[in-house]
């Protein structure tokens, strides 16, 4: 009767623990499926209309690779479907780096969405710098007006959304996978 | 049935072609000699080839017109070879055809590429070494697992000696997904970790497409370069430049040439003559403003000045070899001669080469002193005999004499029982 | 005879555990992950210290068997018994041919079967092609040498050793793995046809050819 009861005893506590134990790792699953399904993948074409909710949270992006620094490959460049957006990518994490044959395929990149933004101040050191190197320099003036061209277009867009700054989202990089 | 005659044809038949192998080698080993060709380099500021003669002990640099050059003129002449030398001595210019130069800019675009028809006719132990190709490091570092590829690609961790499933499986799904198909016909790559940077391997599937399959941030990265929907490829050597212009060279099955370039795949072909990649040497000299591609065939030696931009054929010449002392004797003596060995080949097995009728005249005359021996003191010859050193000349006769039946041995004809 | 087919085999499981310590001992200096680098990319063969060994076994063997034959005139008298001839001399060359191969095979076997606890089946593999023909170097070695013993002429012996010289030569060329990839079935051919010279000496033994 003793022995029955221990016996008995005995097979509820593991029963319990072996619960306890599935349960936690079940729990730990759960955990890291929320987690996986709590951080967001937003395609490239996308990121803009939803950037500033979303500065310094862990985001995946999905784009086609256009450029990847040659010499240290410590950054590319993707593009979405529609090729109207390109945002840069730091490697940090787990990338190391990114190698020049990742150019035009499709990658899903998990990192942190980061901003930079540039002042009125700075555009205006920037145009001066412009300026003078127009004048120094002839045969670049084609250059140089695409790069005015561009202020100019950081200011008109200050000026539409009542902004003092102009904002540059990229992403630190943490993981990708190549996609196709 | 064994029967003492059937043995000893056997065995003259051995001697003969132990003779056809030993004898020639015998010859050659007193007779050969290197293959003479001058050293030639372009250069870019005359626009002229510059041979480097030995003689009497001394260099001589000639152009093709025959001017002589000292060795100061030559350094300054052909600086694309000589900028050390020249930086030493602080003559080299800072500009040259128009071109603002530097130790920098020189050495980032020169390379040199060695092809033996050794690399190609020969086998390696299928297991290479995954490079991590973007470490973050300066140098690369050797992984502790090897891989081979043949129906599946398989790595093994050194330590245990065991197969490392997970690894296996992500670049086995990896290359699957690309449309990599198994077996894997070579591999090629530089398994050495003493290079500047590693570009993975070079596969060619069981279709006969070219994928470069490399490990980047520790995951497979599978690329087909589409160069086998250009062309037939049957080889491809790499190389690590310091620019990063290609990744090496492809060799198809029409004989042609290309180099293989970076990032984009892109094909560019070599203009330079079919190129037998199992007989022929190839040796270019790279440089800023062109290519130095020589390519040395079995009687001569062609070469070939590409433009190092547009990759178009600026120059060439072809040299003559002339004939060793080895190749003037042996047509008369040998009728032909056994190698096992080959400089163009890791193989071994018996080459028959050297085929020559001249030898036959020789061989004529052997006979019929061999005949005339017999006849004057009496032996018995038989027809056939005449006629196998009619083929063989020499050799044959020699091993007729190694194993020759004496008819005095008996009268009666020895079965075993 | 019998104890010199243990001396045989007695060098020959010894090399064994030899060849499987040296291995270890060069991981130890050179780390395992290094020295499979270096194997694989020189072909290096880590067993190439038993390239001779079998050609001396298999010299040792033959010359130990046949040698007392001729000299003590057993051969001849072993000729004359009623007993086909043919059947005895293959019974004789058989002995020593059957002892010799289980030999290298039962060491051999064990060797790469211990080796195959450190390396890869590719390395294995590779040096189990390079060699076969120093083992068929050994089989050939033994059977050469009973050509060259039962050879009445000393003369004839002379050009016979010779011969066997040179022909044993073609085995040796390379100690690379895959040196003899397509020529091995030459080899075994070669091997198999020298089973027959032997009885081109047998034939002139009872011939009565002067010494």
């Amino acid at each position: 009767m003793k022995q029955l009861l221990f016996t008995m005893t005995a097979t509820l506590l593991i029963s319990l623990t072996a619960c306890n134990n599935s349960t936690k790792t079940a729990a730990q699953t759960e955990e890291q499926t929320v987690e996986a399904a709590n951080i967001q993948v937003v395609p490239v074409d996308n990121i803009l209309e939803i950037a500033t909710e979303l500065v310094d949270q862990e985001i995946e992006v999905v784009g086609h690779v256009t450029h990847t620094c040659k010499h240290s490959g410590k950054r590319c460049f993707i593009v979405g479907d529609n090729e109207t957006f390109s945002m840069r990518i730091e490697a940090g994490g787990k990338i190391t780096g990114f190698n020049r044959e990742l150019v035009g395929n499709k990658l899903q990149i998990r990192g942190v969405l980061k901003e930079r933004r540039l002042s009125e101040e700075y555009l205006s050191q920037w145009a001066e710098k412009v300026k003078a190197r127009e004048l120094e320099e002839d045969g670049s003036a084609e250059t140089c007006e695409a790069e005015m061209s561009n202020i100019n277009d950081m200011r008109d867009w200050m000026a539409e959304n009542n902004k003092d700054y102009y904002s540059i989202f990229f992403l630190n990089g943490i993981d990708y996978e190549i996609i196709e | 049935m064994i029967t003492k005659n059937k043995i000893q044809t056997i065995l003259i038949v051995f001697a003969t072609a132990i003779l056809f192998w030993i004898l020639p080698w015998a010859v050659k080993l007193g007779t050969n000699e290197g293959s003479g060709y001058p050293f030639t380099y372009y250069s870019c500021i005359i626009n002229q080839f510059i041979q480097t003669i030995h003689e009497k002990r001394e260099f001589k640099y000639v152009d093709l017109d025959g001017n002589e050059y000292n060795r100061e003129v030559y350094d300054s002449i052909v600086p694309m070879f000589n900028y050390r030398q020249l930086m030493q001595d602080g003559r080299l210019p800072d500009t040259i055809n128009g071109i603002e130069i530097s130790p920098q800019i020189l050495r980032s675009n020169q390379f040199y590429f060695r092809f033996n028809p050794r690399n190609y006719n020969t086998r390696k132990i299928n297991l290479y070494p995954m490079f991590e190709s973007m470490s973050g490091r300066v140098k690369l570092e050797s992984p502790d697992d090897m891989f081979s590829a043949g129906n599946k690609i398989r790595f093994y961790d050194a330590e245990s000696n065991k197969l490392k499933h997970k690894k296996s499986d992500k670049f086995q799904t990896a290359m699957e997904k690309s449309g990599f198909q198994f077996p894997a016909q070579w591999i090629s790559g530089n398994p050495s970790a003493r290079k500047p940077y590693d570009e993975g391997w070079f596969m060619l599937d069981a279709n006969g497409q070219l994928y470069q399959v490399k490990m980047v941030n520790g995951k497979p990265f599978v690329k087909n370069t589409r160069a086998g929907e250009k062309l037939n490829v049957v080889w491809m050597q790499t190389i690590e430049t310091s620019n990063h212009r290609f990744y090496g060279f492809v060799f198809d099955s029409e004989q042609h040439v290309y180099f293989l370039s970076d990032v984009t795949y892109e094909l560019v072909k070599l203009p330079i003559e079919p190129f037998d990649l199992k007989k022929d040497q190839m040796l270019i000299m790279a440089n800023l403003f062109n290519w130095n591609v020589v390519v040395t065939r079995d009687q001569q030696r062609e070469y070939n000045i590409l433009d190092n931009k547009t990759m178009e054929r600026v120059d060439e010449h072809t040299e003559f070899r002339k004939l060793s002392r080895w190749e003037k004797i042996h047509p008369w003596i040998f009728p032909f001669y056994i190698e096992f060995e080959s400089f163009k080949s890791t193989f071994v097995y018996p080459r028959f080469g050297g085929w020559s009728a001249k030898a036959l005249l020789l061989n004529f005359l052997i006979a019929m002193g061999f005949l005339i021996y017999c006849k004057r003191y009496k032996k018995l010859v038989k027809a056939v005999n005449i006629l196998f050193v009619l083929a063989t000349g020499f050799c044959g006769l020699f091993a007729l004499q190694l194993f020759k039946s004496r008819i005095q041995e008996t009268k009666n004809i020895i079965h075993l029982k | 005879m019998r104890w010199l087919l243990a001396g045989l085999a007695g060098v020959f499981v010894a090399i064994v555990p030899y060849l499987v310590l040296s291995l270890h001992s060069k991981f130890r200096f050179a780390g395992k992950a290094h020295l499979w680098a270096v194997i694989a990319e020189k072909d290096v063969n880590m067993i190439s210290q038993l390239q001779y060994l079998p050609l001396v076994a298999g010299l040792m063997l033959g010359l130990f068997q046949f040698i007392p034959e001729m000299n003590k005139k057993s051969f001849k008298l072993t000729l004359h018994l009623p007993h086909p001839e043919k059947l005895t001399v293959i019974k004789m060359m058989l002995f020593g041919f059957v002892s010799l191969s289980g030999i290298f095979v039962t060491t051999g076997g064990l060797l790469l079967a211990l080796m195959r606890f450190s390396l890869p089946t590719a390395i294995i593999g590779a040096w189990l092609i390079a060699g076969l023909p120093w083992y068929l170097a050994g089989l050939t070695a033994y059977l050469l040498a009973a050509w060259v013993c039962i050879e009445p002429s000393w003369k004839q012996r002379a050009i016979n050793g010779i011969v066997s010289g040179a022909l044993l030569a073609v085995f040796l060329r390379t100690s690379g793995s895959f040196g003899y990839m397509y020529f091995t079935p030459g080899l075994v051919a070669v091997c198999l046809l020298v089973i027959l010279f032997p009885f081109y000496s047998v034939f002139r033994f009872k011939e009565g050819v002067p010494e």
